[in-house]
């Protein structure tokens, strides 16, 4: 496990990027709710290409849903389900991740994260 | 049937503040808003509407927020709105708002608003020109082109791209009834269409897909050419938007692209330079794949220049 950021660092009800690669692009992301911390491969199935519109713009508002700026595919934030939109019934890829020690933990590395050579990882 | 174009989109949204910024940093001006939405305008006076997704102003979205919830075409006069409205209440309800703007529904269920155009002449002088061997010169002598602290603006909304659930049906609604002809088709997708009154290639773009995709899938100004295009998508990727497919020039439509992930529910785009056709042009059709659909892709870069320091 690494450390990927400090539990304060993650707004409650937010959500916050990381891992950029060369252009910049997070390749994962953490969503908070309270002390519950889930962590995403930054990679809609629907294409295969990334959620945000810019940088930690996961969510459809503070507190909600996870919406893929592609074509607004909605996710459940805690099980990371698709829930309306072009990818219905499939679901993010999870990292794995805990908390421990006001510390969030994710599994190194992100199993199957996007590629850094900046294109989409499914084309 | 003298419809023009687009002038205006309509979004319901979840993020106000974070949609105006988003059309903001596009190069949309602001010309009205306020903490239920805003207004934004291209040089020719067209644009697009944000207003939040539960405002009870805007028609019923046929998907959920954030996503298109109106296209108010412009067409060329009053008597070609008169032909529009006697034309859909043949089947459908068709109301006129206070403001003159007729309103109904194509067959997907997407709202149609249409208007007489509001559109203005853009005022302003063409972009530079180029310097091609052999030809007259674009610009004039001691003319330096190369600008670093241009600013691109949109010129006027371009087209929009929709899901439909039956691309043959929708077709036929946007010909039979309104007048669009096709002008291209990809063949497992979708036609690209254009309203009787202008030349460009597209101003609309259907694609079909399960019913769950219903919404929009782009939408996209016109810029001066392709030297803007680069500069103001170079601009939205230094400010953190993110690239999702461009620079690149498209085949059908010859416009180039570059197309970005928004807060609007579909990408937004910005072309330049497509052609025009008029009623002898034939469609041309073909499957849709990466080599039919470019003649070249290219990809952002930060900026970077050689020589590490040894010359």
């Amino acid at each position: 496990m690494r450390v990927l950021c400090r539990l304060g660092e993650l707004p409650d009800g937010g959500a916050r990027g990381f891992l950029p690669d060369r252009r910049g692009i997070d390749r994962v992301f953490a969503v908070r709710r309270g002390a519950a911390v889930r962590v995403y491969l930054n990679d809609c199935p629907h294409e295969r290409t990334p959620l945000d519109w810019a940088k930690d713009q996961f969510l459809a508002h503070p507190g909600g849903d996870i919406v893929c700026s592609g074509h607004g595919a909605r996710f459940d934030p805690e099980s990371g389900r698709c829930i309306a939109g072009a990818c219905l019934g499939q679901a993010l890829i999870a990292v794995g991740c805990r908390v421990e020690g006001g510390q969030v933990l994710i599994a190194e590395p992100p199993v199957g994260a996007p590629g850094d050579d900046g294109a989409p990882s499914g084309r | 049937m003298k419809i023009i174009g687009p002038d205006t989109l309509i979004f319901g949204v979840d993020d106000i503040d974070g949609s105006c910024r988003f059309l903001t940093d596009y190069g949309l001006k602001r010309v009205e808003g306020g903490s239920k939405g805003a207004t934004f305008e291209a040089l020719d006076g067209t644009g697009v509407v944000v207003r939040t997704a539960g405002d009870a102003g805007l028609p019923a979205p046929v998907a959920g927020a954030p996503n298109i919830r109106e296209q108010v075409y412009g067409v060329a006069d009053a008597a070609t709105l008169a032909a529009i409205g006697a034309e859909l209440a043949r089947d459908r309800e068709v109301r006129q708002g206070a403001d003159g703007v007729l309103h109904s529904v194509d067959d997907d269920g997407y709202p149609l608003g249409f208007q007489v155009t509001r559109r203005r002449p853009i005022g302003r002088s063409p972009a530079l020109g180029i310097n091609t061997p052999g030809a007259v010169p674009g610009r004039a002598v001691n003319v330096a082109a190369a600008r670093d602290d241009e600013w691109p603006e949109p010129y006027t909304l371009s087209h929009i791209v929709l899901f439909t659930r039956d691309r043959v049906r929708a077709e036929k609604f946007y010909a039979g009834r309104l007048g669009f002809r096709t002008t291209d088709v990809f063949t497992n997708v979708g036609p690209f269409m254009r309203p009787a009154g202008t030349l460009d290639h597209h101003t609309l773009f259907l694609i079909e897909t399960p019913v769950k995709m219903l919404g929009i899938e782009h939408f996209t100004f016109h810029l001066a050419g392709p030297n803007e295009l680069l500069k103001a998508g170079w601009e939205f990727c230094r400010k953190g938007y993110r690239s999702f497919w461009g620079p690149g020039r498209h085949i059908f439509g010859s416009n180039y692209f570059w197309y970005f992930n928004s807060p609007f529910g579909g990408r937004i785009e910005y072309d330049a330079d497509m052609d025009l056709h008029d009623d002898s042009w034939v469609a041309r059709h073909a499957p849709i794949g990466a080599d039919t659909s470019q003649v070249f892709l290219l990809q952002y870069a930060p900026k970077w220049v050689p020589g590490g320091g040894e010359h």
